[in-house]
C-alpha cells in the first residue's frame, strides 16, 4: 500500500467494516485442551519460515526469533487454587497451562499505526503484513505489541549459517537481514500458493477449506490448530468460532462462561484473529 | 503445501538434481530489506564523503560472457520456435526455467548440418560430461520479490490468446532480434506497476464499489498498451510509482467500457502480494 | 574520481535519487557497459550469478515447483511416514505422510528437525582410518580394502552393536552375521522400554500389544510418557486427541518427575521414586476385595492381595490413602480404562515387578481385549524392529573386557556416550583389535573407532524400515533418495550399499544383485504374494511390476496380509520389596529424564532442537537439575545456582557433575531430575561441551528379572557450589530459560473449565 494512500485514507482503513466485502479473512482456532505443549509447531515454524537459530548467548539476551512459542504457566501458590482444588498444593496437580503464542493478526493492530514508514499494515484478507523491504527498523511496532510476538533482527543471522545448512532455506520467502522486524505471517507464502492453485483450478475467489495449511497446523500431533477463512461459512474455523460463540468486531463477548472460546487480550480492543479454546480438567478425580 | 500433493510417480533417481545446489543459492533464497536505520547511516556516510555500502543494490554491471553464445535470433527469429518450446516451465511455474541440456540435445542430435560448429561442439561436450551449462543469469528479480511467470502466461497467452512472442516481449523485449539474451527492462517496482496500474480497473476481488480504494486505471482501455511495438512506451519511475490524483482516476474509471471491465486482470494492491 | 566512485552503480544512483540527493558528489555517470534500459536510464543488474539447468531431468521436475517424495522418519524408532518437500534438488521440509497409520500426516519436533541432521555441517563426508593413533581421511578405495580385510572373513569374535534395526537393513545384517558365523549381534537403544516389553510379554504373551488410548475412558499411567518419549509419540498424541473429544477421557499420571504427558494430566500425582509398583499393588488390593474383579485372577492371588495394608503402602509411596482410594473408585466406575507403565516406574530398582503390577490392573479391570488388543501376525517377522537395551550392551561390554571379542562394528547407536562410567566402556572398547563405525556424525563412539564409514542420511538412500510400535500391523515403510547426496556422489555411501558389497565377499549368492536398490526392489517384489493389495497399472504401457514399484514408492509403505491373533492374559503377582528408606550419605534419587527434543542425546547436534525450550523448565542449550521448592529451601538453593551432584557409582569411581538448578514444583521432593541429551564430549559443534550427561553418574543397579540397568534408581547427594548472580544478562555457562516467569499474573491467558461443562457444551466439529 502506498504510503501516501495510507496516510490519506487512514481513517477509512481503520474502519471495522472496511474489508467486509473481501472474500477472505484468515483466522485460527486453537484448542488448548488438545495442545500438549510438545513444541512441534515451534520447530515446524523454524523450518518453514527460515527462522535463524541464534545460539545460547543471543537467546539469553532476548534475540530468539521464535515466531511461534509455547508459553507455559504454572498455578503459583499465590494464585487462586487450580480448578477442582480447595487449596494450593505442593505440586502442579492439574498439570501445566500451555498456550501457543504467535502474531494474532489483530484487526485493530496496535503495531500498525505506529510504523513511521507504513511497513506494517492490514491486508484486505485480514493479515497483519510486515513488508521487509520497507522496514527501517524503528521497532515501534514491537514495543506496541501487547503479545510481544514481533522479533527484530539485531544481526545478519544468515551469515553465520555454516555450509551446507543454508541449503535448507525455503526459497518461497525472504531471508531477513539485519535491521528488519519480523513476525508470524500465517504462512503467507502458503496462502499465496494456495490462491495461485485455486486460480489454476478456475475459482480464484474461493479457496477450498483445508487446502491452505499453516506449517504449525500441519505438524500438530493432536491437530489442536485449525486455520482457515473466517468468511467461508462452511470452513472448519468458522464453525469453531460460531460454535464457541466468539464474534469479531467486539471487545467483549456475550457468551456463557462454560462455552470455551476466547481471545487473548480481547479487552484491549485489538481484535485478534486467533481464538483459543479453554483448557479442560476433570475436577472429579 | 497440502493442496493435492503432487504424488510423484518415480523416485528422484541419481540422474536428476544437477540443478544448482550450492552456488548462488542464497540469492535464490532471497535476503531482503534495508539495513537498520539505513537512511540515516547512508546520509551520514554521504556527508562524510565516504563510500556507500549499499548491499541491497551493490551488484555491479558485468560484461561477463555466456558460456555459449546462444543465438535467440536464429531460434526464435529465423526458425520461429515458440518461446515456450524451450522455456517450458513458464506456463506452470514461478520461473520460466532455463531449458535442460537434454532439451537442446533433443533437437541437435537430428541436426547434423550444424554439428561441427564450435558452439554446438561445446554444447555436446557439456552433454557428454553430463554437466549443466553454467549460464549467467540475465534476469534476476530483486531477492524480496515474489513474481510468477505462470499467472502472466496463463492470462495473456491462454486466456486472451495473444501471440506468445508479444506476451513474453512485454517484459523481455524483442528477443527474436537478439543474439545472446539481454535485459531490456529495469524490472523495478515502478515498472511493474506501470502495467498493473493500467490494467487494474476495479479492485481485484470484484468489489461492488469501484471506489478510490486502490490505484485505479490510467488508461481507458488495455488495447492501447498491448498493441504498441517494442520498446514499450510507458514511462516509468524506477523507484516508485507516481501517484495519480484521485479525481483523474475517478474520471477515467467512469469512462471504462463494460467490455474492458470484463477483461480486467488481477493486480496487486497490497505490498504483501509480492513482498514477503 | 576515485576508483570507488567509478564503480558507482545504478542502484546507488537510484538510491541517491530517491533520497533527493541526485547531484551530491557529481559522480553519477552511466558506466556505458552492460545492458541498459534506455527509456528509464538505468543500468541493469545482469550476469552476476550462474543459473544451472538440469542436464537430463525426469519430466515431472519443474524448477520453482515442489515435488514430494515419500520417506520414513529415522529420528526415533517410531517410524513415522514423511513427505519430503523438494525444490531445485534440495529437500526443504519434512511433512507427515497422511497415508501413514502411525502419524497420519503429523510430525513431532524431532521429525521436523530431521533436516538439520541431513544438512548438518558436522556430517562425516570422507572415510576415515586410524593411522598412528589418529583418525585421518582416506580414500574410498583404502576404506573398502580395510573393510574387506577386517570384516570380509568369517569371524566368530566379531560383535555388531546396532541401534534399533529393522527392514532390509536388518535382513542384510542378519545374513552377514550368519555368513561370518558370529552370534554377537546386539541392539542397544536406551529409550526402548525393554523392561516394560518383558513384563508385557509375561502378562499378555505379547511383547507389544496394541494400546488403544482413544477407546479408554480413564487412563492411569505410571510414568508412561506417551505424549513425549514413549515408543511412538506422534501416534499416541493423535490417539490422545481422540481420547480428549467429548465425552472426554480422563488422564491420571503417577510419576516422580513430571513428564510432558504428566503436564497434560487431569491429575498428576507425585510419587516417591521407585514405588510406582506399590501404588499399583495397593489399587489391585482394593480391587481384589470386589468379587467382580477378583474373579479375573486366581484365588490365592486375590487372597495375597487382600493382605496388603493400604495405609502402609500410602506411607511407602507418599501418596495419601484417600487419593489411592479415589483412583480405585474411578477405575471401577469408568470403563474401559487403561493402565500403562513407563520410564520412571520401569527404571526403578524393581522395574519389571512394578510394570507387572501396573499390567495386573489391566487384567483385573478387564481391559484386555478392550483397550489392550492383540497384534496381527506379520508374514515376515525378520523385517520387524530388532531392539535391545542395557542388558545386551553390558554383556557385550563384559565380553570386550574379557577379550572375547576382537572386532566391533557400531551402527546407529552411541554406546560410549550412553554407558555409565562404571561400565568403563571406553576401556573395554579399546581392548578390541579393530573397531568399525558406520556413522553420519563424529560422535563419541565413531571417533573411538579405527575405521569410519560415512553413510548417507535417510533422505539420500534406499531403504525400508519397520516401526518399533506399529500402529497398523504389517506395514513396512520405504525410503528413497529424495535428493542428490549433500556432499556429492563420492563422499558418503548408502549403508545398504556398503553392506551388500560386504556380504558379496562372504556370501556369493548376493552377487546376483548389482546394487542395493536392485536388491531392495527385487526383495519387495518377491513378497508380492503376501501384499494386501496389488496396484493396477495407471499409465499406458506400464507393467504390473512397474505399477507395484511406483505405488510402493509414492505411498512410502507396503501393506502385507496379516493373520489375526488373540491375547492370552495371565495374572502375575508381583513380588515387591519395601524399598530402602532414603537417607544417609546419598539422600536423593536421581531421575535421568528423557525429553521430546534431544531425546536420549542423539539429537543434541541439531540446532533447532537445542533451541527448542524444554516443555516444562523452558531451558535452552543446556542441562539443568530439577529440584522441588521444599528441598531447595532446605538446602538454600534457588534457580540458577551451580550444583554439584555426586553418586557412589559403585565402589570404583565417585563421580560428580556440576549443573544449574531449576527449582520447579513438578517433581517429588525426594527426587532430583537431570534431563538426558547433553554432556557430549564429541558430536560436532552444536553438541560438544554443553551440559552434563546424567548417565555417567549411574550406580551398577540392575533389575533382578530382566538384567536391565535401573537408570532411575541411583542415589545421589547434591551440594550448592556457586550462587546465581546475574539476572538480566547471562554469559555462557549460565542457565538460559525462554521465560523467567511462569505466572499468569491474573491475566487469564489460559483459561480452564471443568470436564463436566466441557461435555455439556461441546459437540464434535
Amino acid at each position: 500500500m502506498g504510503l501516501r494512500r495510507m496516510l490519506e485514507n487512514w481513517s477509512d482503513l481503520r474502519k471495522r467494516d472496511y474489508y467486509e466485502n473481501e472474500p477472505y479473512m484468515w483466522g485460527m482456532a486453537i484448542d488448548l485442551d488438545k495442545c500438549t505443549g510438545c513444541g512441534a509447531c515451534v520447530t515446524a515454524c523454524y523450518v518453514e519460515n527460515n527462522l535463524p537459530v541464534v545460539g545460547k548467548e543471543k537467546f539469553a539476551s532476548g534475540y530468539a526469533m521464535h515466531w511461534m512459542r509455547i508459553e507455559h504457566y504454572w498455578t503459583e501458590p499465590d494464585d487462586s487454587p487450580e480448578i477442582g482444588q480447595k487449596e494450593p498444593s505442593d505440586h502442579p496437580e492439574r498439570g501445566a497451562h500451555f498456550i501457543p503464542m504467535m502474531c494474532q493478526q489483530c484487526n485493530h493492530a496496535p503495531c500498525e499505526p505506529v510504523c513511521p514508514v507504513a511497513a506494517t499494515y492490514h491486508t484486505p484478507d485480514g493479515l497483519n503484513a510486515q513488508v521487509y523491504n520497507r522496514c527501517v527498523g524503528s521497532r515501534y511496532c514491537g514495543n506496541n505489541c501487547p503479545f510481544k510476538v514481533r522479533y527484530f533482527n539485531f544481526f545478519d543471522f544468515w551469515k553465520d549459517l555454516p555450509e551446507p545448512l543454508e541449503q535448507q532455506l525455503n526459497p518461497d520467502l525472504s531471508v531477513r537481514s539485519k535491521g528488519i522486524m519480523e513476525k508470524c505471517t500465517f504462512c503467507v507464502q502458503r496462502i499465496r500458493a494456495g490462491k495461485d492453485h485455486a486460480e489454476d483450478e478456475g475459482h480464484p475467489h474461493s479457496v477450498e477449506d483445508g487446502t491452505i495449511v499453516t506449517a504449525c497446523q500441519q505438524t500438530c500431533p493432536t491437530q489442536a490448530i485449525v486455520f482457515g477463512n473466517l468468511k467461508d461459512k462452511s470452513s472448519r474455523v468458522h464453525q469453531l468460532w460460531a460454535d464457541h460463540q466468539v464474534k469479531l468486531n467486539r471487545h467483549e463477548q456475550d457468551k456463557p462462561e462454560d462455552v470455551r472460546g476466547y481471545r487473548v487480550f480481547e479487552e484491549l480492543n485489538v481484535e485478534p484473529s486467533v481464538m483459543y479454546m479453554d483448557r479442560v480438567r476433570d475436577t472429579e478425580i | 503445501m497440502l493442496f493435492k500433493k503432487n504424488r510423484q510417480r518415480g523416485p528422484m533417481a541419481e540422474s536428476v538434481a544437477e540443478w544448482d545446489m550450492k552456488k548462488g543459492f542464497l540469492h535464490m533464497c532471497q535476503r531482503a530489506g534495508t539495513p537498520w536505520l539505513f537512511g540515516l547511516v547512508a546520509l551520514t556516510l554521504l556527508l562524510a564523503g565516504a563510500v556507500l555500502p549499499v548491499t541491497a543494490w551493490a551488484d555491479d554491471v558485468s560484461t561477463a560472457q555466456q558460456p555459449i553464445e546462444f543465438p535467440h535470433s536464429r531460434h526464435a527469429g529465423k526458425y520461429k520456435i515458440n518461446c515456450m518450446y524451450c522455456h517450458t516451465f513458464a506456463r506452470r511455474s514461478k520461473v520460466a526455467g532455463i531449458p535442460p541440456v537434454s532439451k537442446c540435445i533433443g533437437c541437435h542430435l537430428h541436426l547434423p548440418s550444424v554439428r561441427n560448429k564450435p558452439r554446438i561442439k561445446k554444447l555436446f561436450s557439456y552433454w557428454e560430461q553430463k554437466k549443466p551449462i553454467p549460464w549467467l543469469k540475465v534476469h534476476d528479480m530483486p531477492d524480496f520479490v515474489y513474481f510468477t511467470h505462470k499467472r502472466h502466461i496463463q492470462r495473456f497467452i491462454f486466456q486472451d490468446g495473444r501471440p506468445t512472442q508479444q506476451v513474453c516481449g512485454m517484459c523481455h523485449g524483442d528477443v527474436k532480434t537478439f543474439s545472446v539474451g539481454r535485459k531490456v527492462r529495469a524490472m523495478t517496482m515502478g515498472w511493474c506497476l506501470s502495467c498493473h496500474k493500467q490494467f487494474q480497473g476495479v479492485s481485484d476481488i470484484g468489489h461492488p464499489k469501484p471506489a478510490k480504494r486502490w490505484m485505479i486505471p490510467v488508461a481507458p482501455t488495455d488495447q492501447a498498451v498491448m498493441d504498441v511495438d517494442f520498446p514499450q512506451l510507458a514511462v516509468m519511475d524506477p523507484e516508485h510509482p507516481k501517484s495519480i490524483p484521485n479525481s483523474v482516476i475517478e474520471k477515467l474509471n467512469r469512462r471504462l467500457p463494460d467490455s474492458v471491465k470484463a477483461k480486467i486482470v488481477h493486480a496487486p494492491h497490497d505490498c504483501w502480494k509480492c513482498h514477503f | 574520481m576515485s576508483e570507488n566512485e567509478k564503480n558507482s552503480n545504478p542502484s546507488r544512483r537510484t538510491f541517491l535519487k530517491a533520497m533527493g540527493l541526485g547531484s551530491a558528489g557529481g559522480a553519477l555517470v552511466l558506466s556505458g557497459c552492460g545492458d541498459t534500459d534506455l527509456i528509464n536510464e538505468v543500468d541493469l543488474e545482469v550476469r552476476k550469478e550462474h543459473v544451472l539447468p538440469n542436464v537430463d531431468p525426469q519430466d515431472f521436475v519443474v524448477p520453482g515447483n515442489e515435488i514430494y517424495y515419500a520417506s520414513i522418519c529415522q529420528q526415533c524408532p517410531a517410524g513415522c511416514g514423511t513427505h519430503a518437500r523438494v525444490r531445485e534438488g534440495r529437500v526443504l521440509k519434512l511433512e507427515g505422510n497422511p497415508q501413514s497409520a502411525i502419524n497420519v500426516g503429523r510430525l513431532c519436533p524431532m521429525g521436523q528437525a530431521g533436516l538439520h541432521g541431513h544438512y548438518n555441517p558436522d556430517r562425516l563426508h570422507k572415510p576415515m582410518a586410524r593411522k598412528n593413533g589418529k583418525l585421518v581421511e582416506v580414500s574410498w578405495d583404502d576404506a573398502n580394502k580395510a573393510l574387506t580385510k577386517h570384516l570380509g572373513t568369517p569371524n566368530k569374535k566379531l560383535a555388531w552393536i546396532g541401534g534399533v534395526e529393522s527392514g532390509h537393513d536388518a535382513v542384510l545384517i542378519r545374513e552377514y552375521m550368519d555368513a561370518i558365523g558370529s552370534k554377537n549381534w546386539v541392539n542397544f537403544d536406551p529409550m526402548v522400554p525393554e523392561v516394560g516389553l518383558s513384563a508385557q510379554e509375561k502378562v499378555y504373551g505379547e511383547r507389544l500389544p496394541i494400546f488403544d488410548l482413544a477407546k479408554a475412558d480413564l487412563i492411569v499411567s505410571f510414568g508412561a510418557d506417551f505424549l513425549g518419549t514413549w515408543m511412538s509419540p506422534v501416534h499416541f498424541a493423535s490417539q490422545y486427541a481422540e481420547f480428549r473429544k467429548p465425552s472426554r477421557g480422563t488422564l491420571v499420571q503417577i510419576e516422580s518427575k513430571m513428564t510432558l504427558t504428566g503436564s497434560n494430566a487431569d491429575r498428576w500425582i507425585a510419587i516417591r521414586p521407585g514405588t510406582e509398583g506399590h501404588l499399583a499393588l495397593a489399587i489391585a488390593s482394593l480391587l481384589a476385595s470386589d468379587p467382580h474383579y477378583a474373579a479375573r485372577i486366581p484365588n490365592e492371588m486375590s487372597k495375597a492381595l487382600k493382605q496388603i495394608n493400604i495405609a502402609e503402602f500410602a506411607n511407602i509411596t507418599d501418596v495419601p490413602e484417600a487419593q489411592i482410594r479415589k483412583i480405585h473408585h474411578h477405575l471401577t466406575t469408568r470403563t474401559p480404562s487403561l493402565v500403562l507403565s513407563g520410564w520412571s516406574a520401569e527404571n526403578g530398582e524393581q522395574g519389571e515387578q512394578a510394570a507387572l503390577a501396573a499390567h495386573l490392573l489391566n487384567v483385573m479391570l478387564g481391559n484386555v481385549g478392550k483397550t489392550v488388543l492383540p497384534r496381527a501376525q506379520m508374514p515376515f517377522p525378520d523385517l520387524g524392529a530388532r531392539s535391545g537395551g542395557w542388558a545386551k550392551l553390558s554383556r557385550v561390554i563384559q565380553d570386550l573386557h574379557r577379550g572375547k571379542i576382537d572386532t566391533v562394528v557400531v551402527h546407529g547407536t552411541n554406546p560410549l556416550y550412553h554407558a555409565p562410567a562404571f561400565m568403563e566402556a571406553k576401556k573395554a572398547f579399546a581392548k578390541a583389535g579393530f573397531r568399525v563405525a558406520f556413522s553420519m556424525f563424529p560422535d563419541e563412539t565413531t571417533l573411538a573407532c579405527d575405521l569410519v564409514i560415512p553413510i548417507h542420511s535417510s533422505l539420500e538412500e534406499w531403504g525400508s524400515s519397520y516401526p518399533l510400535y506399529p500402529a497398523k500391523d504389517g506395514v513396512l515403510g520405504l525410503r528413497q533418495p529424495t535428493m542428490y547426496p549433500v556432499f556429492g556422489k563420492d563422499s558418503t555411501k548408502a549403508f545398504g550399499e556398503v553392506m551388500l558389497t560386504l556380504i558379496k565377499g562372504v556370501n556369493p549368492s548376493f552377487k546376483h544383485w548389482g546394487d542395493y536398490h536392485a536388491y531392495l526392489i527385487d526383495a519387495l517384489s518377491s513378497m508380492k504374494g503376501k501384499m494386501a493389495t496389488m496396484p493396477k497399472p495407471q499409465v499406458d504401457g506400464e507393467t504390473d511390476q512397474e505399477a507395484l514399484v511406483q505405488t510402493m514408492l509414492s505411498d512410502g509403505q507396503v501393506q502385507f496380509k496379516t493373520t489375526a491373533n488373540t491375547l492370552r492374559a495371565s495374572a502375575i503377582l508381583p513380588k515387591l520389596r519395601v524399598p530402602t528408606s532414603p537417607g544417609g550419605k546419598y539422600p536423593y534419587t536421581l531421575i535421568p529424564s528423557p525429553r521430546l527434543g534431544l531425546w536420549d542425546g542423539r539429537h543434541a547436534n541439531l540446532p533447532w532442537l537445542q533451541e527448542l525450550p524444554d516443555q516444562l523448565s523452558a531451558v535452552v542449550w543446556d542441562s539443568w537439575l530439577e529440584i522441588h521448592p521444599k528441598t531447595a529451601a532446605k538446602l538454600g538453593i534457588k534457580t540458577g545456582d551451580k550444583i554439584k551432584v555426586s553418586s557412589e557409582a559403585g565402589d570404583i569411581i565417585a563421580k560428580s557433575l556440576i549443573v544449574d538448578a531449576v527449582v520447579i514444583a513438578s517433581i517429588h521432593p525426594e527426587a532430583i531430575a537431570i534431563p538426558l541429551g547433553q554432556g557430549h564430549t564429541e558430536y560436532g559443534r552444536y553438541a560438544k561441551g554443553i551440559g552434563v550427561n546424567p548417565f555417567e553418574l549411574l550406580n551398577p543397579t540392575y533389575d533382578d528379572d530382566t538384567g536391565e540397568l535401573s537408570v532411575a534408581a541411583t542415589r545421589i547427594q547434591i551440594e550448592k557450589i556457586a550462587d546465581y548472580g546475574k539476572i538480566t544478562t547471562l554469559a555462557t555457562g549460565d542457565l538460559v530459560q525462554e521465560s523467567h516467569t511462569f505466572h499468569q499474573a491474573g491475566r487469564k491467558l489460559v483459561k480452564t473449565i471443568s470436564a463436566e461443562d466441557f461435555n455439556r457444551t461441546e459437540k464434535e466439529v
